[in-house]
């Protein structure tokens, strides 16, 4: 069974009421988004501009089924936009704890050294405070979940969650500024 | 946090926000009541409600760095290596840190694979194997190791190299606040490192901060032969491939051959490592600008000189965060600053010639040794000067030779001080002064600088003294030695382009610096004070010139004792300046005096002997003794040029002078010969409104007169005196004697009405300026009285020859040559109010003063020998008049 087969037939039972094969799915997934990160790396060497976010998009139109529903389609990004989000936060404590750890910053044996600009505590306070959004209103937490990490434009949320696009509009634009403020105060 | 209170905020925020902003504090205030948590809540969220989203650049950022991280996880395999993470990465390769997979050794390793898609590029392929084979064969404790090397599963190839932990060197430097002369200590070890590849034929090329790490124990160790090749014979290599390779690097550390995409040699790594120590010691790259790494930077690179570190040390550094120590507060001593240009030279073969040479450099100067390095030679900077200059007029030529004089002259006192510059501290302080100016002079005043157009002579000259104008402005009492030499210098220049008052303002600054008794240096002092002795000269302020020349003579026999050389400079400026005075006699012995004294001591063909020689010939000219003066000046000519050339100074100074005395003695078509062989050469080396050419034009102009060519003679006066009253003034006396010249030239033309306001002003002017006795005004006035003769204006003629006669009688004796003239003219108007007897003792005194000079005073003679005739008739005393026109007809026939 190749990866794709495997991750269609996980997908169809994760729908059909199976959970355990959401624990199946998630190192497929992860191990796809890493795989699709090294390609995507090479191609940017090739002089393509990488947008990070795009994986996610790019992950489900080569691991989607093609004929899925709405609800599939929906549980699907949701799923990938988390494991986005936990990939990224896992590498931000890794690193950050690289730092904290004191090591002398690594040197390059090779042309640049690998410039660690990314401030990694930033993503880890937006992860505390998506915590945070979700223990207040989980709907809005998914909302942003799937635009932040998932890379979602706001037609494709509106197509996913079938929300107006009002209301839509009216729940990003507030919970938006709340995850502001909860950064700004840290 | 209530649901209530969430529910409460979303809607209050989304209502406040259909509100004008004016209106939602209010509106919030009513809504809330005494929910004051409510309020701050809603207010909050309306704060941040309209700040750009910074969400998704957190993500981004986050992404990126995981993207970048994921070409190989830890733990993945590398060989029997077992990955750690990521360290580094580049447009090639990306390099891990790894240890052992089997934990044998503790040892941490740097593994470089090379990446997917540019491993398919077979020219990558092969710079990988290549730098396997160069790595293998450099064995140095500062260049990092191979280890080993292999391929991954999916064919990739990597190399197992030395791990050091480490910094960046710039970045070490910085946090540690490293002085200047520890960098230079760390620096030099990088340099040995460079200096092992090159002995191994290997050339980095891509030397560059990130590429030095220094490990835990302070060592750096040099990395990242990527690029680098292997040198041919030859020490360059000009493979087409070769050229392609230097596409990719990155091109703030890159030489100018390297940017212009020619061959490249180990002197480009002297450029790179030139570049990082410039950054190392000021926080900035050379060409460092806005547009670093553009086609525009490359120009920069390729085309101009990069700023001395002095003046990058000026620029802020853009690292707000950067360490008290800042590079941008360090002092830099002019030998480093020296050392750093000459590596970063952008013509290679003016760089250092080695790494070796540049290392030897840096120890010296961390010895406090002398370098080699220096601006570029003289040589080279004159002969760029002329370069740049080589389209413009003969005026810019001469003037360049002038300024090339200027240079040299500072260059000799540069090294002159150079020499000493141990023994005081200020001596070094001026011998940096001084070579920066000329180096200013030189480079700083380029075309580039001045709008495109050429930069005369003038214009460098007083750029040079504007600048030191600023820089002493702000510099304390401690610069006043060095910048008393180069005014000294600056004013001397000046003196010989003929500028008279920047000259006079030069030097009289250089001078009360010396007076002020904030220098002590007797030798410049002394210098000082002949050279404003020299310009008073050129101002013709005689009284104030002998004076100064006094001091000097005075100033150097008590430090130097009389037969000192010094002594003997300072004796001739006295002796000219009695001679400018009239004391002819005084002036003569003197000059008798040195030129025996240089002839001993300095060899009878010297400069300054032939200077002096010359010198005692215008004396003798000036005495009336002409033959002494023409053997003087035909003996000095021929010298001169033999020893120092035909269009030296001297020679053709003595050449000039020649032909004055020619034309005194009325020997004219000799004369013009001289003259005009002068001319010729002083036009195209002095330069046309040089005093010396301007000399010889006025001479040539009165030898045509003399020889009765007055057509010819016109045009010349009227050009000599248009080019001395504009170079000279209208009241110089060079000026008034070509105004005298040109009024005896109408007088002899019969146009009186032009003659008398030009001889008037004549007399007039230097009779106030040198008083009436003088030997020049004399011959003046001696004019003016011809030309009254002339229009039989008798009675003012008759008093002014009487105080002629007796002021030369009393400054020049009763035997000189000119006295005739006055004797002659008394003796007309004596004949004129019929007082034949007293005209007769006239002419008799005036025939014994021509007797002796009978060759060259044919027609004084033969007039003096008509007017005795007449005088003879009229006493009626018919033996003289026989006896006179006998010797008058026979002195006619002799001379045809």
């Amino acid at each position: 069974m190749t990866d794709d087969e495997s991750v269609t037939t996980l997908l169809h039972q994760w729908r059909s009421g199976d959970a355990s094969a959401l624990n199946q799915l998630t190192p497929l997934v992860y191990e796809e988004l890493r795989k699709r990160a090294r390609a995507a790396f090479s191609a940017e060497n090739a002089g393509h501009t990488l947008q990070p976010t795009a994986l996610v998009h790019e992950l489900f139109g080569r691991l989607a089924p093609a004929n899925v529903n709405w609800q599939d389609r929906s549980h699907f990004y949701a799923l990938c936009s988390r494991m986005m989000r936990r990939i990224l936060v896992d590498h931000a404590k890794a690193r950050s704890a690289d730092k904290r750890g004191g090591k002398a910053a690594p040197i390059a044996v090779d042309i640049e050294l690998i410039e660690d600009a990314t401030n990694h505590e930033d993503l880890l306070s937006l992860d505390r405070a998506m915590e945070k959004l979700s223990e207040l209103d989980a709907r809005k937490a998914e909302l942003l979940e799937l635009q932040i990490f998932g890379g979602l434009s706001f037609r494709e949320l509106e197509e996913i969650t079938g929300l107006s696009s009002s209301t839509l509009d009216r729940d990003l634009r507030f919970a938006k500024t709340w995850l502001k403020t909860q950064l700004s105060s840290h | 946090m209530s649901s209530e209170l969430w529910a409460d905020m979303e809607r209050l925020f989304h209502a406040a926000l259909e509100l004008p902003p004016g209106k939602r504090a209010a509106f919030l205030e009513r809504e809330c009541g005494d929910n004051r948590d409510l309020l701050d809540a809603v207010l909050e969220l309306l704060n941040n409600s309209d700040t750009p989203a910074e969400l998704d650049y957190i993500v981004g950022a986050s992404a990126r760095d995981w993207l970048e991280q994921s070409t190989l996880e830890q733990g993945d395999r590398a060989g029997s290596y077992r990955i750690l993470r990521k360290i580094g990465q580049g447009g090639m390769g990306t390099v891990y840190l790894a240890s052992r997979a089997d934990d044998q050794y503790e040892q941490q390793v740097a593994i470089k694979i090379i990446n997917q898609l540019a491993g398919e590029n077979a020219d990558v392929l092969r710079r990988f194997q290549d730098e396997r084979q160069i790595l293998a064969n450099l064995q140095h404790p500062n260049i990092t190791r191979l280890l080993d090397g292999g391929s991954l599963e999916d064919g990739s190839p990597f190399l197992v190299m030395e791990y050091v932990d480490g910094e960046r060197i710039d970045r070490y430097c910085t946090a540690r606040s490293l002085s200047v002369d520890a960098i230079l200590r760390l620096f030099v070890k990088v340099c040995g490192a460079v200096e092992h590849a090159h002995q191994n034929l290997v050339i980095h090329r891509d030397l560059k901060p990130s590429n030095i790490a220094i490990d835990h124990d302070g060592e750096p160790k040099l990395m990242d032969f990527g690029v680098a090749k292997l040198i041919r014979s030859g020490g360059t290599s000009e493979d087409p491939q070769t050229l392609m390779d230097e596409r990719v690097l990155t091109p703030l550390y890159a030489s100018p051959e390297q940017l212009s995409g020619e061959p490249v040699s180990t002197l480009s790594d002297v450029y790179s490592l030139g570049v990082i120590l410039y950054e190392l010691m000021t926080g900035h790259r050379p060409f460092d600008g806005a547009d670093s790494g553009t086609w525009a930077y490359a120009r920069r690179v390729i085309e101009t000189e990069p700023p001395s570190l002095r003046k990058q040390a000026g620029r802020p550094v853009d690292d707000s965060a950067a360490p008290a120590a800042t590079p941008s507060r360090r002092r830099f001593n002019r030998d480093l600053d020296n050392i750093v240009l000459k590596a970063l030279h952008r013509d290679a073969a003016r760089r250092y010639q080695s790494v070796a040479a540049l290392t030897r450099d840096i120890e010296n100067y961390l010895a406090r040794r002398p370098v080699s390095a220096r601006p570029p030679s003289l040589p080279y900077l004159i002969q760029r000067f002329v370069q740049r200059n080589r389209l413009a007029s003969v005026l810019i030529l001469s003037s360049t030779i002038t300024v090339t004089a200027l240079g040299i002259a500072l260059w000799q006192q540069a090294q002159v001080l150079a020499v000493e510059r141990d023994v005081a501290r200020d001596q070094l302080a001026r011998t940096t002064a001084v070579l920066g100016l000329v180096e200013e002079m030189f480079t700083g005043l380029h075309p580039d600088n001045s709008g495109g157009k050429d930069v005369t002579v003038r214009e460098m000259l007083d750029l040079a003294a504007v600048r030191l104008d600023a820089d002493s402005a702000k510099a304390e009492s401690a610069a006043a030695p060095a910048r008393a030499v180069i005014q000294r210098i600056i004013g001397q220049t000046y003196n010989e382009l003929g500028l008279i008052e920047p000259a006079r303002q030069q030097l009289k600054e250089a001078l009360s610096l010396h007076r002020g008794g904030q220098i002590r240096d007797d030798e410049e002092k002394l210098r000082a004070l002949l050279d404003l002795s020299e310009t008073y000269y050129l101002a013709f302020e005689l009284e104030a010139r002998l004076e100064l020349a006094n001091e000097a003579l005075a100033f150097s026999e008590q430090l130097y004792g009389r037969g000192n050389l010094k002594t003997l400079e300072a004796a001739s400026a006295v002796a000219s300046s009695q001679h400018m005075l009239g004391e002819l006699q005084q002036s003569r012995d003197r000059f008798a005096d040195i030129y025996q004294r240089r002839r001993e001591l300095q060899g009878a063909t010297h400069r300054q002997t032939l200077g002096t020689l010359q010198s005692l010939g215008v004396l003798e000219h000036w005495l009336g003794n002409y033959d002494a003066a023409l053997e003087d000046y035909s003996r000095c000519a021929s010298q001169a040029e033999q020893t120092l050339g035909p269009s030296n100074t001297l020679t053709m100074s003595c050449l000039s002078r020649r032909g004055l005395v020619l034309e005194t003695m009325g020997r004219y078509a000799d004369a013009v010969e001289a003259l005009e062989q002068h001319l010729a050469l002083a036009e195209e080396v002095l330069g046309p409104n040089h005093p010396e050419t301007l000399r010889s034009l006025h001479s040539l102009a009165d030898a045509h007169r003399g020889l009765g060519q007055y057509a010819a003679a016109e045009p010349l006066f009227l050009d000599v005196l248009e080019r001395r009253r504009t170079a000279l003034g209208a009241n110089h006396i060079e000026t008034l004697q070509s105004e005298m010249k040109l009024a005896r030239l109408y007088r002899l033309m019969g146009r009186y009405t032009e003659a008398r306001p030009l001889i008037e002003h004549a007399v007039a002017e230097e009779v106030r300026q040198q008083g009436f006795a003088h030997p020049a005004t004399l011959i003046a006035a001696q004019e003016q009285a011809e030309l009254l003769l002339a229009l039989d204006d008798l009675g003012p003629a008759e008093p002014l020859l009487k105080r002629i006669l007796a002021a030369r009688e009393e400054v020049l004796g009763s035997n000189h040559p000119e006295l005739q003239r006055t004797l002659t003219g008394l003796a007309r108007i004596d004949l004129a109010r019929d007082k034949p007897l007293a005209a007769r003792h006239y002419l008799e005194r005036a025939l014994a003063l021509v007797e002796p000079h009978a060759d060259y005073q044919r027609q004084e003679k033969e007039a003096v020998l008509t007017l005795l005739i007449a005088s003879s008739e009229a006493l009626q005393d018919s033996a003289a008049s026989r006896r006179y026109r006998q010797q008058l007809a026979s002195f006619s026939e002799d001379n045809r």
